[in-house]
């Protein structure tokens, strides 16, 4: 067995060796909850595993970077300190996870080296086994293939799943999905597998609704183009509610604070922050560079879609995955697909120059 | 991990959410988007204000003051102690020397217990909420009209209407689900007149704003009907429009001009709007409320939706905005000093003997005293104070001097999840449960009724408001006989008419369910005996400005819970002075000065935001902000009706 | 793998009172052999701890060339900054360092040095002016100019006043309110540019303070004629983790924890306004 191969695997034996890895590992798979929406919950039996899902709307980057993380505890008295990291977590296997949060795994790892590595990110990266499951039928709110985030992907999981009816197609992705693989009977896929495949992709492609093209909006952010006032304009219908990236998979940003477990012991923690409060950048001193909506929402499209960041990053901010749409407060006016469209549309100045060079 | 879905407890849209727990800890949270109201969004409060949770300052254990300062102590000790003084001070003084403060942001159970608790153990009428200080000419203006008062109209109901009337509440900041119903409407082509002394956000988007000088939305209103029945444009029988007419026959476009500044054809294009409108919906918040005119300005705008026929129906209908979570359910609960559950008044005998059966207990018949009664009662007729989840020394108007007056009396016994200023005063502080930690019901500003659910163990040894009543009753020689939420919850099933029939089990979890609407009274009448009042304080030449109280989008109420979320707390450091730019200029000062406001009572420091949307000689001020507290400037006088505080005042700029 | 959030605990080995509301703490690390190896450059920063309050980012106000020691002066501004002005010598702080980038020092050999400084703005000036002096010969004409809001507000007094005393520096100072005592120069730091010979075309320019008075101070030294990329400045932001991963203190696509503080006018300007 090799990366890069492809198989098929029977759905029901395949299921019954996830279940089978408990003892090594936490089986994290996507659950139905009283609502009727699906989770990513710890899993103990095939029959909690639901495969009536697109995807859970709160992004899986909670498994990496959870909402609230100890960095560390302190003890003792102001002249004599302890200081403790926290404890290692289990390995854990991630089942059922949509591509557009793979390539959200694989935008973070990037973020997460570099000069300084975040050492708490990948003590769970590590850890962490990707099972990912490709979309056979996206959601209306899904624009994954304008930002190669999906349907389905070449690389950045330990296995990847196409899902046949009671068989699987799975891509190799790593030596850790081989280990996992090579536990059970597995066919190598024929032609045709990879022909249903093909057209499975294809099918779902086409049912996607939100085509969010962001080159136009590339261009002109980058160029700061953007009429001023569609950026006002963006200010004022903006409920700074921070939905959009809380649930954004490449959105990181997060603030720190410590807290007293009892007089003598504490926790300093990290937790989710969004730039898109007016906190986010306000100084001790009273000044605050980013005080209006409007320059916040400037900046929150500048980090996503602005060559300067592209450039330094090696994609745009974001894999399609939809789930600012869902959440903005303002419905359907400031997610990703309608502000593209909207800069598209007749949100930009045109380049005087481009006219007068024309014209010469 | 789990996520346990529950109701925002925030403010009183009423929006569906997940809770996140993490081995006992709840650390997220999430919109729902199966909710038919929220549809998968929160606001900055949703999706932070349960930071306070496990806030290093929570409460964890009772608290018993002793030589001014606090000393733990169990929660058997602590309940003894509560009950010995209660009993105590009722044999000296009378059941009706003790005042109850029920919350509105607590369960509608741990309402209906502590109501039950007040009435039928201590035997007192005087129980109240803090609502009296924001809704209550609500209440006063339409307890004749509707029954139970209620809102006539769902929020939904913004997605099938042909115009809003929204009235004095920046509703993008205030409830922000709302607001965002409101955006989506107009973008939709759905008319939308807002009438508010300030200028939102979101007025840019819609059709008309009408921009009163404070204390003068009366007129607008009066000035809109004043119109409607000139041009003939109303949807009611001649005969009964007359007596309306007398009433505001000097309320003409051109008057209310001279008294509100909004030019008279932007009234009377407003009110054409309204009259045409086949289906209109008046929606109001704290600005026609807080005022000297609150009582007169929800009868205003009761006649002003019964000229034009849109008091019900689909897409019509009135629907004031709550800023709590639980401020309705307070209300349908009883937690009134004149009304039983049910909102049933006290004063008829048919009702107590509802009530006598049911609790098997005698009633006192006469009303007791609202809030505001009760404070200025201390040390006099009122020696006893029991609050629960209420911070009084911050939330009055006045504050200083209430935080004078709760000093004096003999008992004052908190519930809370903090320290508050208020518990600070307390004699015995029991530490309650939060949402996270408790089952229960809230009641929202449309009454749609949603379940919360216990994610998570109660911190420390805190319990949920509804079980500490009944342990205080117990040791007090009365047996509630009630085990747990959903125990309560059947006990109100079968009392409360609105809320028969319904299976705590069963109650929905994609939005619960929305309560029957009010009984209106038949035949459509108009309220004729509102009287106009002048401000408290106008401007004068010492005090030349006049001062107004808004709120921000983090906020809520007091902020004992949404001052200990750290995201919502950053949020807080913006607090500044709003005042209009040419103002400013003449007091010379710019963005981001420091700026001291006064009044006749106190005085805070903040940093100016100089802005051409205020109106001229008008200071804006966000409520309680950490460097100086409003409501210390404000007066305590009342409109007398509903006795709820005016939050308008005059005061003067100091650079 | 290296924890980059869990800091080192330092003790306080000295304080000095700078002003009213400024203080210089002189630390070194406990752990001895960490303490041994520690280094830093002009220009990089800590991020200190008070555990149970906070954390917050100061630059090293100390001469980098002097081991065993560093220093950072703290200005009473919020909660970490208040708890910090409450600790005795011989207390503990927890400190993450060396942090961001550093000034130019060697690309600025062989010319001359101009430092205008404003207010707070001086102490981490003051880590490049000492190891520039100690090397005072490869560097031109060497002039500080320092600006305060009053007398009373002047940092590094002593420091100020041994340099004043040397003839290969030339130092003016400044205040926008003056007092009985005060009987140097007085209004903002840029009306000093009228009183001293700078050349533009030989000299690489040091500013650091508030906000407003940078902006002033680069408009006039473009109008003096100085190339971009020798104007050299700080960067403030709110700041958390210091390593460029919280996300507060970006400015477009840089982060000023590691991308700066120092930037120079030519690399600030490419940055987005907000």
């Amino acid at each position: 067995m090799k990366v890069g191969e492809k198989y098929i695997v029977d759905k029901k034996q395949f299921l019954d060796l996830l279940i089978s890895l408990k003892s090594d590992y936490d089986i994290i798979g996507p659950k139905k909850m009283a609502d009727g929406e699906v989770t990513f919950d710890e899993i103990s039996s095939t029959d909690e595993i639901t495969f009536d899902y697109v995807n859970e709307y709160e992004p899986l980057k909670r498994f990496l970077t959870p909402t609230r993380e100890e960095l560390f505890q302190f003890s003792g008295q102001t002249n004599n300190f302890n200081l403790t990291p926290p404890k290692d977590i289990n390995p854990f296997i991630l089942f059922g996870v949509r591509s557009c949060d793979v390539q959200g795994f694989a935008h973070q790892d990037g973020f997460f080296s570099g000069a300084y590595v975040d050492n708490y990110y990948w003590a769970r990266r590590n850890k962490m086994v990707v099972i990912s499951m490709a979309c056979n039928v996206p959601l209306d709110t899904c624009f994954c293939i304008c930002c190669n985030g999906g349907p389905w992907l070449d690389s950045g999981f330990d296995l990847q799943l196409t899902d046949f009816g009671d068989r699987f197609l799975v891509d190799v992705g790593t030596q850790k999905g081989i280990d996992i693989l090579s536990k059970i009977t597995t066919n190598k896929a024929t032609a045709k597998d990879e022909d249903l495949r093909q057209q499975l992709m294809q099918a779902c492609d086409e049912k996607m609704v939100p085509v969010a093209y962001l080159a136009k909006a590339i261009i002109q952010i980058s160029n700061n183009r953007v009429k001023e006032e569609l950026w006002e304009q963006f200010g004022a219908e903006c409920f700074s509610c921070g939905g959009c990236t809380h649930v954004c998979p490449l959105c990181t940003c997060y603030d720190v604070q410590d807290t007293m477990t009892d007089e003598k012991n504490g926790v300093r923690f990290r937790f989710w922050d969004s730039c898109q409060y007016c906190g986010f950048t306000h100084e001790a001193s009273g000044h605050n560079p980013r005080g209006k909506t409007k320059e916040r929402v400037k900046r929150r499209f500048y980090h996503k879609l602005s060559y300067a960041y592209i450039n330094q990053d090696g994609h745009p901010g974001c894999v399609g995955c939809g789930r600012c749409i869902t959440v903005c407060e303002a419905f359907g006016l400031l997610d990703m697909a309608a502000v593209v469209k909207r800069i598209r549309r007749d949100g930009y100045m045109e380049k005087q120059t481009d006219n007068a060079q024309a014209q010469s | 991990m789990s996520k346990v879905l529950t109701s925002c407890p925030f403010c009183g849209s009423g929006c569906g959410m997940y809770l996140e727990a993490v081995e006992g800890q709840a650390l997220s949270t999430l919109p729902q988007r199966a909710h038919p109201m929220s549809r998968g969004t929160l606001c900055i409060k949703g999706w932070n204000g349960h930071q306070m949770i496990h806030h290093q300052q929570r409460l964890d254990q009772p608290l018993f003051k002793q030589d001014n300062s606090f000393k733990t102590i169990p929660w058997q000790k602590a309940i003894q102690s509560v009950s010995n003084s209660l009993s105590e001070i009722k044999s000296k003084y009378g059941p009706d020397s003790i005042g109850f403060i029920g919350s509105i942001k607590c369960t509608n159970e741990e309402n209906y217990l502590l109501g039950q608790f007040a009435r039928s153990v201590i035997g007192t009428n005087n129980i109240d909420t803090s609502a009296r200080f924001y809704q209550a000419p609500t209440l006063t203006a339409l307890e004749s009209k509707l029954f139970p008062v209620a809102a006539t109209a769902s929020i939904l109901d913004l997605e099938k209407t042909d115009n809003v009337l929204l009235v004095g509440c920046n509703v993008k900041d205030q409830l922000a689900a709302i607001g965002s119903l409101c955006l989506q409407s107009v973008n939709r082509g759905t008319a939308c007149i807002e009438v508010d002394y300030i200028r939102h956000e979101l007025t840019r988007f819609f059709t008309m704003h009408l921009q009163p000088s404070a204390e003068t939305i009366l007129w607008v209103i009066n000035g809109m009907i004043n119109h409607i029945i000139d041009s003939g444009k109303y949807r009611v029988e001649d005969a009964q429009v007359e007596k309306l007419e007398s009433k505001v026959k000097e309320f003409t476009p051109k008057a209310c001009e001279q008294k509100t500044r909004v030019p008279a054809k932007e009234i009377i294009r407003a009110a054409e709007m309204h009259a045409a409108a086949e289906k209109s919906m008046i929606l109001y918040g704290h600005s026609v409320t807080q005022s000297m005119n609150g009582t007169a300005a929800v009868q205003a705008l009761w006649n002003l939706a019964v000229l034009t026929g849109h008091v019900e129906g689909e897409g019509n209908g009135i629907l004031p905005l709550m800023i709590s979570n639980n401020l309705q359910g307070s209300w349908d609960m009883g937690v009134l000093p004149d009304k039983l559950p049910g909102q049933l008044s006290i004063s008829r005998e048919e009702n107590r003997t509802r009530f006598e059966k049911a609790w098997q207990c005698t009633l006192p018949e006469s009303p007791g005293l609202t809030l505001p009664e009760m404070i200025n009662q201390i040390g006099r007729d009122i020696r006893a104070l029991f609050i629960v989840g209420e911070n009084l020394a911050w939330s009055a108007p006045d504050c200083k001097a209430v935080e004078k007056a709760l000093a004096k009396l003999d008992l004052l016994v908190v519930q809370d999840l903090f320290l508050t200023e208020t518990a600070a005063l307390a004699d015995v502080v029991l530490p309650a449960a939060s949402f996270a930690e408790k089952n229960g019901t809230y009641t929202s500003t449309e009454s749609r009724l949603q379940r919360i659910y216990k994610a998570i163990e109660p911190v420390g040894s805190c319990k949920p408001d509804d079980e500490i009543i009944s342990l205080l009753a117990k040791e007090m020689g009365k047996n509630l006989s009630v085990e747990g939420a959903a125990d309560i919850f059947t006990k109100i099933t079968e009392t409360v008419d609105r809320y028969s029939g319904i299976d705590f089990g069963q109650i929905s979890v994609k939005g619960g369910v929305i309560l029957p609407k009010p009984a209106i009274e038949q035949p459509l009448s108009f309220l004729l005996d509102g009287k106009v009042a002048e401000p408290v304080e106008a401007p004068n030449d010492e005090y030349p400005f006049t001062l107004i109280v808004d709120r921000m989008p983090f906020h809520r109420i007091t902020g004992t819970q949404v001052n200990r979320s750290y995201t919502l707390e950053k949020e807080y450091l913006q607090g500044a002075v709003y005042i209009n730019n040419e103002d400013a200029r003449e007091l010379k000062v710019r963005t981001g000065w420091q700026i001291k406001v006064k009044t006749r009572r106190g005085e805070v420091v903040r940093r100016v935001l100089a802005d051409s949307t205020i109106p001229k000689k008008t200071i804006v001020v966000p409520v309680h902000d950490k460097n100086g507290l409003t409501q210390e400037l404000l007066s305590f006088k009342y409109e007398p009706r509903s006795k709820t505080p005016t939050k308008i005042c005059a005061a003067k700029l100091e650079s | 793998m290296e924890n980059i959030y869990l800091p080192q605990v330092a003790v306080i080995q000295d304080i000095i009172d700078e002003t009213y509301d400024a203080k210089t703490f002189t630390l070194s690390f406990e752990d001895k052999a960490y303490n041994e190896k520690f280094s830093y450059k002009s220009g990089q920063f800590v991020e200190a701890s008070l555990f149970g309050v906070g954390e917050a980012p100061f630059g090293f106000s100390s001469n980098p060339n002097h081991k065993g020691t560093f220093d950072i002066t703290v200005r009473v501004v919020g909660r970490v900054t208040e708890a910090m002005h409450r600790l005795k010598v011989g207390d503990t702080m927890g400190i993450r360092a060396p942090l961001g980038n550093s000034f130019p020092l060697e690309e600025s050999k062989g010319f001359d040095i101009l430092i205008v400084a404003g207010g707070i703005g001086l102490p981490p000036l003051k880590s490049l002016i000492e190891p520039m002096l100690d090397a005072r010969d490869d560097y031109g004409e060497f002039t500080i100019l320092y600006g305060a809001r009053t007398p009373k507000d002047r940092i590094h007094t002593k420091e100020l006043e041994a340099w004043s005393q040397r003839k290969d520096v030339t130092i003016m100072q400044t205040v926008d309110q003056a007092d009985d005592n005060w009987d140097e120069h007085v209004g903002v730091v840029t009306t000093l540019f009228e009183n001293v010979k700078i050349d533009s075309k030989t000299t690489v320019a040091f500013t650091c303070g508030p906000p407003i008075m940078i902006r002033f101070v680069i408009q006039d030294l473009l109008t003096m004629g100085f190339p971009e990329d020798r104007i050299i400045s700080t960067l403030e932001r709110y700041m958390k983790c210091g390593v460029g991963k919280c996300g507060h203190c970006a400015i477009g696509h840089k982060y000023v924890c590691v991308d700066g503080p120092v930037f120079s006018y030519k690399q600030m300007k490419r940055l987005p306004e907000k």
